[in-house]
């Protein structure tokens, strides 16, 4: 008997994560390790990185899905089991994917292996059921800063991708050279909306070239400004910083859906919850007549309900995966890169 | 043996790197320190480069681990590219397995090294960049403490960057 749902397991960087979603891509549970109260059973201490982290929450993590799903560990309720196997952090996607076979083994379930950039692309369609394709994907965080053409589900095409740093690292790195703690991203979006962001000259490299972006340069020059004016304004460092990261994405974005004919334009990871991003997004696609797709919050960063509908995708167009399947590190997304 | 160099752009650190990689041989670990926009990603990318990798090399900063495979005839199939600005202790450090991963043949660059240096082996060698007087310009040290890079080889494939 089916039940047209699936459990989906995501451990591929910080975030323990589990999610049962439908056949529809309805989220019926999607739990993320640094939602769930485990001060009880952790003592409150939850190192942020170490894949130990991610073996000592996956348990508690996957029953919660379960329940709130209406399942259980002996009687889960779902169809196949969904899991992250690339790219990521080795010692992490082992927790995931050795939970994931063995769930399948006990319960004589299909497997379904399933990369993490396919997830992030998936996440709009959550929330934007009737997403119009051709899209262009702006993936932003912390790890990736990436500018994708999604032609449909499984049908992409890289078009370019920063040459250095992400644009959420440059976030966090000036934000914390500015005392501003760590992650920084936000509280520097929080700083910039009360400066001037024209307050301090700043580089937008590449601006002209390609697809391809660089965000090195332009964390070296605010360090630079800082070091060489003491007397400037938090505020208007974090505005000018915050306007020259973006006007970089925002242009490059807005090429890509112009070379592509996109449809739509797709913000997601982490950095996508930036409001000066998010504005100048909408106000651009606007401009030119598309759609934007802003994903929430929870939808943007890492999360379960992703892979589930990513893994929804492989289960009906591709089949299971093999329970031999290894974990793979440096799994690239299968798609061209733009010649 | 510690050598100081002086690179006056980011182009001359990166092909620094490359001179760099051609001293390495399986099992060694660059331990690289040095402050924000010194340097640290381009010349692991030169680094990268000098050993046949051909993927994209970025900053690992939030993937904290990066994998590249290596096309050499040094015999390093495997460029591991860490970094640790974001790991709050050794134990952390030790999750990553980098000393297995270099025991079994890899070669590995280390960002923010000097916040763990002892835990990768004996094999290391110690790459500083520091800011120099101009805005473009670095001064970098670099310190061979490893026993399977000789300090000849590092004086003939290094000595011409020092000033």
């Amino acid at each position: 008997m089916t039940t047209g749902r699936i459990l989906a397991i995501e451990s591929s960087c910080d975030e323990t994560a589990a999610a049962v979603v439908t056949r529809d891509l309805r989220v019926l549970s999607s739990v993320v390790s640094s939602q769930i109260a485990l001060h009880e059973s952790f003592g409150g201490v939850v190192p942020e990185i170490a894949g130990r982290a991610h073996l000592e929450v996956m348990e508690p993590v996957i029953e919660a899905a379960l329940r709130e799903a209406g399942g259980s560990i002996t009687e889960p309720g779902v169809d196949a089991v969904a899991v992250t196997a690339g790219p990521g952090l080795i010692g992490s996607l082992l927790v995931g994917l050795s939970s994931a076979k063995a769930l399948c083994l006990a319960w004589g379930l299909p497997l379904l292996a399933v990369n993490h950039m396919e997830g992030h692309l998936f996440a709009a369609q959550l929330e934007v059921p009737d997403l119009a394709f051709p899209a262009v994907t702006l993936l932003v965080s912390g790890g990736h800063t990436e500018f994708i053409e999604v032609r449909g589900p499984g049908q992409y095409r890289l078009l370019g991708a920063t040459i250095d740093d992400a644009a959420g690292e440059a976030y966090d790195k000036v934000a914390r050279y500015l005392g501003l703690g760590y992650p920084g991203g936000p509280a520097l979006d929080r700083l910039a909306q009360l400066g001037n962001p024209k307050a301090i000259s700043l580089p937008r490299a590449m601006k002209n070239e390609g697809l391809d972006v660089s965000f090195s340069g332009l964390k070296s020059a605010v360090i630079r400004a800082v070091d060489g004016d003491p007397s400037l304004a938090i505020e208007d460092i974090a505005a000018s910083f915050q306007a020259a990261a973006v006007d970089v994405l925002v242009i490059k974005a807005m090429r890509a859906v112009d070379l592509v004919g996109a449809r739509t334009l797709v913000l997601g990871g982490g950095v996508a919850a930036n409001s000066e991003l998010r504005r100048r997004c909408a106000e651009e696609a606007h401009a030119a007549g598309i759609a934007c797709a802003l994903p929430s919050m929870a939808m943007c960063t890492d999360n379960a309900a992703m892979i589930g509908a990513a893994g929804w995708h492989q289960f009906l167009s591709v089949g299971p995966s093999s329970l031999r399947m290894a974990a793979n590190p440096s799994w690239q997304l299968d798609m061209e890169r733009d010649a | 043996m510690t050598l100081t160099l002086t690179t006056t752009s980011v182009e001359q650190t990166r092909t620094l790197g490359t001179a760099l990689a051609s001293l390495l041989v399986p099992g060694v670990v660059v331990v690289a320190a040095g402050g924000l926009g010194a340097g640290k990603t381009a010349m692991a990318q030169g680094l990268a480069s000098g050993l046949g990798v051909t993927d994209r090399v970025t900053s690992p900063t939030f993937t904290l681990l990066a994998s590249h495979d290596a096309h050499n005839e040094r015999g390093i199939r495997t460029m591991l590219h860490a970094d640790l600005y974001r790991a709050h202790s050794g134990e952390e450090v030790d999750d990553l397995a980098i000393g297995e991963m270099v025991e079994s043949g890899a070669v590995c660059f280390v960002e923010w090294g000097d916040r763990a240096p002892d835990v990768f082996g004996s094999e290391r060698v110690f790459v500083t960049i520091t800011q120099g007087q101009d805005q473009d310009e670095r001064t970098i040290s670099i310190a061979n403490h490893s026993t399977v890079i000789t300090d000849q080889d590092l004086h003939r494939v290094l000595g011409a960057w020092v000033r």
